[in-house]
């Protein structure tokens, strides 16, 4: 492995973790409202463990885009850029291990991510469904209201 | 700058110097030294730089963005316990984040350090040939 490289990927990946964590602070500084929905929840939102989860996972997942990224705009061979990308994954791997990820795991995040986009999309199909049953109810309560109130 | 001019110069010369090898090698091994430290003068202005930015990083979240991030929060309607729950996860991902970039520094300066031993030791090597 070329001295080099290997320097330029450990340089390139801790600006990339610098400018991930100015985005964590960013978005709450900034009053994000995917952020802030969440939080006017509050905890006792069946909603926010999964969120949480999507968010983190999301946020690892902006690591490896920026990387991705760092090649895309290298002038250099196939070659050299595959050279890169494995100390890319090398330097994430390590990355994720902080958070109790072991070694591939990286591999699965993405397919979690979507699981857990799929679970909140049924759990707001599922509000909203709750809602509409609540309307309807409301609905049939009024019509009996006004209808007992004509009888008498 | 030539030979003559840096401060070993005066051991290129004939002289009584000389005459001590032991004295000799020591000032050459230094004289290698300096010229490596010269030629790798980029790489290390490269780390003390990237120090530099972690260590001002560092300071600017624990000391400003932080408490700007718990006043911004506190001023919000949100449940204290959320507020809480919320900058301990920031706070937790964020510490972390810190931790691999110190990881990750100390690993590129010893590989720079790892380097630079190794091309110290060829000079030597080749020297005593």
């Amino acid at each position: 492995m070329k001295q080099d490289d290997a320097a330029w990927a450990k340089g390139r990946f801790l600006s990339i973790l610098r400018e991930c964590r100015e985005q964590l602070v960013h978005e709450t500084l900034a009053s994000s409202p995917e952020v802030y929905r969440v939080l006017y929840d509050g905890l006792s939102s069946k909603k926010v463990e999964i969120w949480e989860k999507k968010h983190e996972l999301e946020w690892f997942q902006l690591h490896l885009e920026k990387c991705q990224s760092c090649l895309d705009e290298a002038s250099c061979t196939a070659a050299r850029k595959r050279e890169l990308w494995k100390l890319f994954l090398q330097l994430y791997q390590s990355f994720l291990q902080k958070w109790g990820y072991q070694k591939y795991d990286w591999w699965f995040l993405g397919k979690e991510v979507e699981g857990l986009k799929a679970l909140l999309r049924t759990n707001s199909a599922w509000e909203q469904r709750i809602d509409e049953f609540k309307l309807d109810i409301r609905r049939q309560k009024k019509i009996l209201d006004c209808m007992i109130e004509e009888e008498s | 700058m030539g030979e003559q001019d840096d401060a070993f110069g005066v051991f290129y010369e004939s002289g009584p110097k000389e005459s001590d090898p032991d004295m000799q090698a020591i000032f050459e091994y230094e004289k290698h030294y300096m010229n490596l430290v010269r030629a790798y003068k980029s790489e290390i202005d490269h780390i003390l730089r990237l120090q530099k930015e972690y260590r001002d990083e560092a300071q600017a979240f624990y000391h400003d963005s932080l408490p700007a991030i718990r006043e911004k929060l506190s001023k919000e309607p949100i449940d204290d316990e959320m507020r809480k729950h919320w900058m301990e996860h920031l706070e937790s991902d964020i510490d972390k984040s810190f931790e691999m970039s110190r990881v990750f520094l100390e690993s590129l300066t010893t590989d720079e350090v790892e380097h630079f031993r190794e091309e110290l030791d060829e000079l030597v090597h080749r020297r005593r040939k």
